[in-house]
């Protein structure tokens, strides 16, 4: 058998790339007889450079292809007999129009002509009821598989009126709502969400051939069939025309059949070449059985689908689970394989004899099973092998090979650690494409043992249980090949792609992946179907050009349309190296938007602030210097502010903080963030005698880095390294940014206003509640006066103790004749109010929170953890609620009383 | 959408991966309990019943020769016509004595029954000769509903206090469903998921000077693993470094990771690792993916595309032999002495030294004296030797590595030939006469015909196997012409 890979190889692992990986390369020896110059090496993953030009797709124009979202409309107003005429008065008087599906029900005036009450023609007796007329709910006695008894939640969420947005979304989305404890109603993305994998393919695309048509000697035509309706019950089929648009469209001729159950899985046969011709059966999997159809007869001009009865066979025909995958023998028009959700496989065949009615048979003895108490998910695919005898059932967390004639079994594959299987696709009786949570693999099935030729590391989530392939494999010549790998997901409406290249015996990866950005998909895919239709068109023009032109149908995860994407090959780009033009991240995407997706993006170029070229020192101490004033002045202003209405109505208006942001305009640019935060620091420092609070810096960087740093510069550049905003000048945009955070951020606020509001507010209470306070530790009452502006400073002395830590870098060590002038120029407060007893800072960080700590554990009241801790733990205090801390603080008084 | 370089092990991951584990492990003993009174009242033993037991017992659980011994016991009763109840209440009660270790950790106990494999992501059997006879009982409702009634009464008692979520997830599982993947929700994480983002797509659309500061914004973060991202940086510093000087190559960064991170450690199977070693590190048995690629990477570097041989060769001549002194040191110790692909690596080494020696000798631009002819023609004669030798070594080590050995031979032996061409040019003729033609320029259009071909190598490989005018030099061929 011919080896299929001529680069090295390990048996069982293959050539493994990934992203910068091109192991695995054979040498080709200079001399100068090759063809091609230059080249020493045949990668095993090509970077494109020489080898194989790269082809670059790119999707074009979307439209959709099928949308049942009218059809479901039609269907239901044809079986509305009457109030037809009124309905849309009714509707369009509703807020809730949109639910065009639902029938409203309603007295006509002839049922009401005995009312007293004088309508002017309808009473609505309830607001909206929304009776589903779907088909899946109907329980037939005369179906060939019994309905199920159970009432979908769709059915109760419509009637009640709040799921009704759920109604279009939700079933016809896949997403499977199982139960959900924190649903959310609002249409946002619920936290967590559960989806049955058995939900296979709601749409598929294959070539049929009627057998008139084998007998004309006409082409197989391409057929649609998809899932519609509420509960996706109704299986339509259609033809799939070449029109004058590229691509193809849907003919209006619709076959639809009802099936009275959730299509699952839908599957054409595809036939071994050797045969050809294509076959004229579909297979659809629904939740309680499987449904074989067999198109008799094509329209020509209508494109109208004639089919014969649907055969069904219920689940309990195997094992009574329900079926997971069914799958068609390439050699053998009438047999096929099914599996059921716990690994249950059997052959069957379609049969029929003479007059009778043909039917569908499952095969006695073979049949087995692949059940794995260890593998949990009900997700399987069967597909025939690379010989007619030859299976390939595969779950999760194993992929098997059933060899029916030597009724053996091989596990080819058993993923159960690093890894779990995503997808299989048969690409022909050779290769197959394996999908894993962390590669893709092409394995050779058909030589005497299965090789595993080539894998790439994609690189995507592996956590995303959704993930699909779809391979388009083009043929240049007899041995040339490319495979495009198409990779796609429920959760994002972007599809991986990479291309692999097979020249004769060397399977190599070509270039690197890329990803595709589908149009006006919400939510991801539930089906992506690329296929190369029309092979006779262009195939002449292939041959020496790279032109591929693909067609893709997609059905998304939330929404009734199928949409068509015409996905083109590019022009080849020029190879981008390091020399790129400074284009940056954002600027770049606004350009790269395909036509007709939705996305707005906002050039954020012009906002962002620039560097100024001639900037130097001088320019920041002048701005420092302006600031300084300004923010003093400010400041001095807030000072006069909080002392005159100390006694009046406006005192909780003195309470209020001000960030710095209020005191003056902020500075304009600067380049020194060290600087600056020495400014502030002297600021502060300055200001603090004057009984006024800061919140500090540690505070401040705990909320942005989760560290706590004192010094703005040491902030600045740690911020520096942590944020990258793909733009230039970014560390001026980090500079205002954190100019910002800081005068936003830091607050000030008045200390004497505080212990004034708290003897206000002591007052204003009535005397039971002052009795209670007084009683509450049985201060003494001279003692009270004392306690409460101590008790605050103490409190206050929490957060400024920080900023009272040296800082760790230079606070300004060539700058002190500018804060003397900042401190000279600043006028004394004359009304600074000395009744009030000011406790001195130093006094309070030294006593008070030592004493606090020696005894915090007696003093606590319960295991509280402190709300926030500082940078040095030997000032660990705890800040509690407002009572709780006075309440301590006047238990520790006591204690320290009783210790005097 | 792209995996993130780290490990997200919230509580809630931690739950329901224990449960899940408690649950199949549960749910395989309970199977097995089944299996085995099927097999012993519905069928007498027959040798392929047995066979296909054996089988499936070397498989999953080799260390279990207790219960397996328990087993044939209770199939001989059964044999001999004795009611089972008393067995399968010692039974009972045996497993649920061991139910208590099995919380212990039951991770560990699943593991116990496979294999953590370390070359590839998933245990890989591609042997047809080692099938089994298939499953032929097809598992009925009754015995699965039975089978997992049984596994949840037992899984439930550790179920009392879990979270909503959990029992969320745990509920689907056990249905068969399953769950999305969650996104994010801490800022730290998100902050990675969205540079790990940035981060590919900017590889994929080839804007490197991006995808630069990403992935060196990404490696400082903490809690990243670097070697989980190794593949990317090594892409992007190698189309970076061609143009920025101040950048280190692809090759050095490779080379710093094979530095940092050893492989002299074991793998442990009974550990629960969170993350797959198959691209990420090394082991005693295991070349780590990054040094193997570095080792190719200084064969590339040191050989590079689209130079013109044999002039200027000087730097690529040290990095050659540099690169050779490197592998003779790295195939004394393990892994790489065990690793095929680092002896094949050395063999090219060595066939591509050969070539780039014996280019003096077919090259008419060098003029060299007999004595340096001499010497470097036993230089060469070594190399030839030394890539047998390594092409040999690389054969016997015992993990099958295929490569296609005629065209690495052939193209040996031309560069043998190259040694004599002008000294006896018939002895060449009969090998390929293409050679010796390959000093004028006017005859190149005719070697596709005459030599015997490394072009046809790109285009066909064929001609390899099944021209007919292909000289064969009687070495067994790696494939079946």
């Amino acid at each position: 058998m011919e080896r299929i890979q001529i680069l090295p190889f390990k048996k069982n692992v293959g050539v493994q790339l990934g992203v910068g990986i091109r192991n695995s390369a054979l040498y080709l020896p200079s001399t100068s007889l090759q063809g091609h110059k230059g080249e020493n090496w045949l990668y095993g993953g090509d970077t494109g450079d020489q080898q194989i030009p790269i082809l670059e797709l790119d999707v074009k124009s979307q439209e959709p292809l099928v949308d049942f979202r009218s059809e479901t409309q039609d269907l239901t107003n044809a079986t509305d007999d009457t109030g037809t005429t009124h309905e849309s008065d009714i509707t369009s008087d509703l807020s809730d129009s949109e639910f065009n599906s639902s029938r409203i029900y309603q007295f006509g005036p002839e049922a009401l002509g005995s009312s007293d009450l004088d309508s002017p023609g309808l009473i609505n007796l309830f607001r909206n009821v929304n009776l589903s007329s779907e088909p899946g709910y109907e329980a037939k006695s005369d179906t060939p598989i019994a309905a199920q008894e159970y009432v979908p939640r769709n059915v109760l969420n419509s009637v009640e009126g709040s799921g009704v947005r759920a109604n279009n979304a939700g079933v016809q989305g896949n997403s499977h709502d199982y139960w959900n404890p924190a649903q959310a109603s609002d249409g946002s993305k619920p936290p967590l969400h559960s989806i049955d994998p058995t939900d296979l393919e709601s749409v598929a695309i294959g070539l049929v051939h009627t057998t008139a048509d084998l007998r004309m000697n006409k082409d197989a035509r391409h057929v649609i069939s998809y899932s519609s309706g509420d509960t996706g019950s109704v299986l339509n089929l259609a033809l799939l025309m070449q029109s004058d648009a590229p691509g193809l469209c849907c003919s209006s001729e619709l076959l639809s059949i009802n099936l009275n159950s959730r299509v699952k899985n839908i599957k054409f046969p595809t036939l071994s070449p050797s045969f050809g011709r294509s076959s004229d059966t579909l297979a659809a999997l629904t939740e309680n059985g499987l449904t074989v159809l067999r198109i008799k007869s094509i329209d020509d001009h209508t494109g109208k689908l004639a089919a014969e009865a649907p055969i069904s066979l219920g689940f309990s025909s195997l094992e009574d689970f329900p079926f997971a995958d069914v799958s068609f023998n390439p050699w053998d028009i009438n047999e096929f394989a099914i599996i059921d959700v716990k690994g249950n496989w059997c052959i069957g065949t379609r049969i029929k004899r003479g007059a009778r009615e043909s039917r569908l048979r499952l095969s006695s003895n073979k049949r087995g099973t692949l059940y794995d108490p260890e593998e949990l998910s009900s997700w399987r695919r069967l597909e025939w092998g690379s010989e007619y005898f030859r299976l390939i059932a595969v779950s999760r967390g194993r992929l098997v090979e059933i060899d029916l004639n030597n009724r053996s079994q091989l596990e080819i594959i058993q993923a159960k650690s690093w890894s779990s299987l995503r997808d299989y696709k048969r690409i022909d009786e050779q290769f197959s494409l394996i999908t894993t949570s962390k590669e893709v693999i092409f394995v050779n099935l058909r030589s005497s043992n299965i090789e595993r030729i080539l894998s790439w590391k994609h690189d995507l989530n592996p956590d995303d249980t959704t993930l699909k392939s779809e391979v388009c494999r083009i043929v240049k010549s007899s041995d040339k090949e490319h495979f495009f790998v198409f990779i796609y997901s429920r959760s994002t409406t972007q599809v991986w792609l990479h291309f692999f290249y097979r020249n004769g015996s060397a399977f190599q990866s070509t270039g690197d992946s890329s990803l595709l950005e589908f149009g006006p998909l919400q939510g991801g895919f539930s089906t992506l179907i690329i296929s190369q239709l029309d092979h006779s068109k262009t195939v002449s023009s292939e041959e020496n050009s790279d032109h591929v032109h693909l067609f893709a149908a997609a059905r998304d995860a939330t929404s009734n349309v199928i949409w068509k994407y015409a996905i083109l090959a590019r022009e080849f780009r020029s190879k981008v190296t390091g020399g790129q033009p400074t284009m940056t991240l954002l600027n770049e995407d606004v350009s790269d938007v395909q036509v007709g997706s939705k996305q707005d993006f906002v050039g954020l170029h012009p906002f962002l602030p620039i560097p100024s070229a001639g900037h130097d020192m001088t320019k920041d101490i002048e701005a420092f210097q302006q600031y300084g004033y300004q923010i003093s002045e400010g400041m001095n202003k807030q000072l006069g502010q909080w002392t005159i209405g100390l006694d009046g109505e406006s005192l909780s208006n003195q309470c209020k903080s001000v960030a710095l942001d209020d005191l003056a305009t902020p500075i304009g640019y600067i380049e020194s963030m060290e600087e600056f935060g020495s400014l502030l620091q002297q600021f502060k420092d300055h200001y603090k005698d004057h009984d006024v609070w800061f919140a500090d810096m540690p505070t401040l960087s705990t909320a942005l880095l989760k560290e706590p740093v004192v010094d703005l510069g040491v902030l600045y550049n740690k911020l520096l390294q942590c944020w990258d905003f793909g733009v230039e000048g970014e560390e001026c945009i980090t500079r205002d940014i954190l100019k910002g955070i800081v005068m936003k951020n830091t607050g000030i606020c008045s200390v004497s206003a505080l212990s004034s509001m708290i003897t206000l507010a002591y007052e204003q209470l009535g005397q039971e509640s002052q009795n209670l306070i007084d009683v509450w530790d049985k201060p003494d009452p001279i003692e009270e006066d004392n306690t409460v502006p101590q008790q605050y400073s103490s409190l206050f002395q929490n957060h400024s103790q920080a900023s009272q830590i040296p800082p760790s870098i230079k606070s300004s060590q060539h700058s002190p004749p500018k804060a003397r002038k900042l401190r000279g120029r600043s006028p004394r407060v004359s009304s600074q109010s000395v009744s009030q007893p000011v406790p001195s800072t130093s006094n309070a960080s030294g006593n008070t929170p030592h004493t606090l700590k020696t005894h915090a554990s007696n003093v606590l009241p319960d295991t509280m953890t402190p709300a926030f801790t500082l940078s040095s733990a030997s000032q660990h205090v705890p800040t509690l609620s407002q009572s709780q801390n006075s309440q301590r603080q006047r238990k520790k008084k006591k204690r320290l009383g009783g210790f005097g | 959408m792209f995996e993130l370089p780290l490990v997200r092990n919230t509580k809630r991951v931690r739950t329901v991966r224990k449960l899940r584990y408690q649950y199949i492990n549960t749910l395989y003993q309970e199977y097995r309990k089944v299996q085995s009174f099927a097999n012993a009242n519905s069928t007498l033993p027959t040798p392929e019943n047995s066979a296909a037991e054996e089988a499936s017992d070397g498989d999953h659980n080799s260390a279990d020769a207790t219960s397996r011994r328990r087993r044939r016991k209770r199939r001989l009763l059964s044999v001999l016509g004795h009611a089972e109840t008393d067995t399968e209440l010692s039974d009972m009660e045996a497993e649920e004595g061991s139910h208590e270790a099995d919380q212990a950790d039951s991770e560990k106990e699943f593991f116990t029954r496979h294999e953590k494999p370390q070359e590839t992501f998933e245990v890989w059997n591609t042997d047809r000769q080692k099938a089994v006879p298939m499953n032929t009982a097809t598992l009925s409702y009754d015995t699965c509903k039975q089978i997992e009634k049984h596994a949840q009464k037992r899984v439930s008692a550790g179920m009392a206090h879990i979270s909503k979520n959990a029992n969320f997830h745990f509920q689907a599982m056990k249905d068969g469903y399953e769950t999305v993947a969650e996104t994010p929700e801490s800022h730290h994480l998100v902050h990675i998921a969205q540079l790990n983002e940035l981060l590919h797509t900017n590889i994929m659309k080839g804007k490197w000077d991006t995808a630069y500061r990403c992935f060196s914004l990404l490696i400082r973060l903490p809690g990243i693993d670097i070697r989980s991202v190794w593949g990317p940086g090594a892409r992007i510093l190698r189309e970076l470094a061609s143009n920025d000087k101040g950048l280190g190559t692809s090759e050095e960064f490779l080379g710093w990771l094979s530095g940092i991170f050893s492989s002299r450690s074991n793998f442990n199977q009974t550990m629960n690792f969170l993350m797959d070693p198959v691209f990420r590190c090394g082991s005693k048995t295991h070349a780590a993916k990054f040094v193997v690629a570095w080792l190719w990477e200084l064969l590339f570097a040191s050989c590079p595309d689209g130079t013109e041989h044999p002039s200027a060769e000087d730097a690529s001549n040290r990095k050659l032999s540099h690169l050779l002194e490197r592998l003779s040191e790295m195939v004394l110790i393990p892994p790489y002495m065990e690793d095929p692909e680092v002896w094949f690596i050395f063999a090219v080494c060595h066939l591509v030294s050969a070539d780039q020696l014996s280019q003096r000798f077919i090259s008419t631009k060098l003029r060299t004296s007999e004595l340096e002819r001499d010497i470097s023609r036993n230089q060469v004669t070594q190399h030839i030797t030394n890539a047998h030798m390594c092409i040999r070594t690389c054969e016997a080590k015992k993990e099958e590595f295929s490569f296609p050995r005629r065209i690495i031979e052939e193209q040996l032996a031309c560069f043998e030939k190259r040694l004599y061409q002008n000294s006896g040019e018939s002895t060449a003729s009969d090998l390929g006469s293409g050679f010796e033609l390959d000093n004028s320029p006017e005859n190149l259009d005719t070697q596709n015909v005459l030599g015997p071909g490394m072009s046809p190598m790109i285009d066909e490989e064929e001609n390899f196997f099944g021209s007919a005018e292909q000289v064969h030099f009687g070495f067994d061929s790696d494939s079946s012409t």
